[in-house]
């Protein structure tokens, strides 16, 4: 895929965002040339024979591991999934405000 | 010899032997630690009490005729991203930095139940994201062989625990080569088995596709007693397989007579001529013992770090996302508003090789450029994986260098493109879910270690460990201790 300097900053400003991550103006551009790597890199595997080849999502699966029954098991309860919590109230997570002003 | 210098089989044979207890060894294990800590910076924590608490329950085991087996007694460390319940598991990052873990992960607590004390957390990249471990919040490990070089990563303090004498055996983990390429770079066995042949289950996720948990140690043998612990099944890792994995020291001593091996060409090409010419020696050593060598070509393997890039970002992105500052790790404080949290936590305290990951991640999972980035990568490991599977029906274990050259200096700084070539030799294992072994196997003109890549069918462990002992026996790299000070 091709992209104007322009355009593909823009991209690399969106992916950010949605990684939610905070980046100095100095990491960005890092980030940038970090990702322009990649997507040039990408373009070698338009010359591969794709079309009709499964994607490979997990080697040796399923056929060594076979599902297993659906059973409720005990989990490790809130006490213990609160203990490291930057800030809690009772049973819960503290969160600052969601919907924003 | 200090018990130090011991590989862990001798020391399981002096503590059967009642010659040496374990709280003997832990002593003088803890006396090491101190001593070359600060040279090698391997350790985040040390478990003093602990360690030698449970060296005192094994001696109390063994005294009462009860002992768990042959690693009964003795200690070991994990690299910092495996849960010990109770114990902080940091991953080296800000980010998990305080992290307290709120169980034990399977592996933990199949070497509790082996009876092995826990002697301490090992250095390495943050969040296992590297292949230097100098991206580490609490500074760069070093290099046993040459401080002033890399240990490689990402599982680089167990590479140089057990390279320094300082541990006997570690558990490290691997998603492109980080159990290999560390093992390679400091004289030690590393063992990366076959995808879902150890349990993942609390140890933390970087890209659940392609990570396994493994030992590292200074021996062949050390290294096979490890996988006989760890290769047991775990509903609590759904990609775990069901059946145990056997015992791997049987027939380790069987030789390589008539075993079919291949030098993989283009790995070979890559290698600069110190590193390449200890390959050609190994393949003709495998000839001298019985064994036949023919050439495999993998054409597409250049093209293995291009997937790998784009997977392991696509994983980590997804993973990773739950280190939002809401339910664990560093958080920031003050924020206004939720999506100021994420940004900020995150921002601060993600290490910027880790952010450079995830937002490529992210990228290649968005609307728009899935197809064109995920599903291509995804479709081109298919295609390595049937590679190398073709490969694979005409010969047992593929030889390779574990990496291009030897240890680099701890400031190296690669480019993006430096970066991807770093593990082109090690990530088509992980790609393809193969089991991979990193032998020490000579040492370039500076003395620096060198290592052969073995690769091998999927849950045909026994045939790496096989080949790799007979090698062994007859190049036994192993024995040359970094010069760091004796205890």
């Amino acid at each position: 895929m091709k992209f104007s300097s322009e355009e593909f900053k823009t991209i690399v400003q969106t992916a950010i965002h949605n990684t939610h991550v905070a980046m100095s103006e100095e990491e960005f551009l890092a980030c940038q040339q970090g990702m322009a790597f990649v997507v040039n890199w990408a373009e070698e595997m338009d010359k591969l024979p794709l079309e009709g080849v499964k994607i490979t999502v997990n080697v040796n699966f399923p056929e060594n591991c076979p599902t297993r029954p659906d059973v409720v098991t005990p989990s490790m309860g809130i006490e213990k999934a609160l203990s490291q919590a930057p800030a809690k109230l009772g049973s819960c997570f503290i969160v600052p405000q969601i919907i924003s002003e | 010899m200090s018990l130090n210098e011991l590989t862990l089989l001798e020391l399981s044979e002096k503590l059967s032997a009642k010659t040496v207890s374990s709280v003997e060894a832990t002593q003088v294990l803890l006396k090491r630690i101190a001593q070359v800590q600060p040279q090698t910076n391997a350790f985040i924590a040390v478990d003093e009490e602990g360690a030698l608490e449970e060296a005192k329950a094994s001696d109390e085991r063994r005294g009462r005729g009860g002992s768990r087996g042959p690693l009964d007694g003795i200690p070991i460390a994990l690299k910092d991203n495996i849960f010990v319940e109770g114990q902080k598991t940091t991953c080296a990052s800000l980010i998990l930095k305080d992290f307290v873990a709120p169980m034990d992960a399977a592996v933990t607590t199949q070497l509790r139940q082996a009876g092995m004390p826990i002697v301490g957390k090992l250095n390495m990249d943050d969040l296992a994201m590297g292949s230097s471990s100098a991206s580490s919040v609490f500074g760069a490990t070093h290099n046993p062989y040459a401080l002033g070089r890399s240990p490689g990563g990402s599982s680089g303090g167990a590479a140089a625990a057990v390279a320094a004498r300082a541990s006997w055996a570690a558990l490290g983990s691997d998603t492109g080569g980080s159990i290999r390429q560390p093992a390679s770079f400091c004289n030690v066995v590393g063992l990366k088995p076959s995808f879902g042949r150890v349990s993942r289950r609390g140890v933390v996720g970087y890209a659940s596709s392609l990570d396994q948990v493994g030992p590292m140690a200074r021996t062949v043998k050390d290294a096979a007693l490890l996988l006989n612990m760890l290769a047991q099944p775990d509903e609590g890792d759904v990609l775990c397989r069901t059946a145990a994995g056997g015992d791997y020291m049987q027939g380790i001593e069987g030789g390589i007579r008539g075993m079919r091996i291949g030098l993989w060409k283009e790995g070979l090409a890559w290698a600069e001529e110190g590193v390449a010419e200890q390959i050609r020696e190994a393949a003709k050593a495998c000839e001298k013992l019985g064994a036949t060598v023919v050439e495999v070509s993998f054409p597409l393997s250049h093209l293995g770090p291009l997937a790998y890039a784009i997977i392991s970002a696509a994983e980590a992105s997804s993973n990773l996302a739950r280190l939002d500052g809401v339910r664990y790790g560093y958080a920031h404080r003050g924020s206004k508003n939720l999506r100021e949290l994420y940004f900020k936590s995150r921002g601060e305290g993600l290490g910027k090789a880790v952010k450079n990951k995830l937002v490529l991640g992210t990228f290649t999972l968005s609307h728009g450029y899935y197809e064109d980035f995920f599903v291509k990568a995804a479709k081109l490991r298919t295609l390595l994986s049937e590679e190398i599977g073709k490969a694979l029906k005409e010969v047992e274990v593929v030889l390779s260098p574990v990496a291009s050259t030897p240890a680099f200096p701890l400031d190296f700084s690669p480019t993006p493109a430096q970066s991807a070539e770093l593990d082109k030799h090690t990530v088509l294992a992980n790609l393809a879910g193969l089991p991979a072994l990193s032998l020490p196997y000579g040492f370039s003109a500076t003395g620096l270690p060198i290592g052969l890549h073995l690769m091998g069918r999927a849950f045909e462990e026994a045939t790496l460990l096989r080949l790799a002992y007979a090698l062994e026996q007859d190049k036994p790299c192993f024995q040359k201790a970094p010069t760091l000070p004796a205890v």
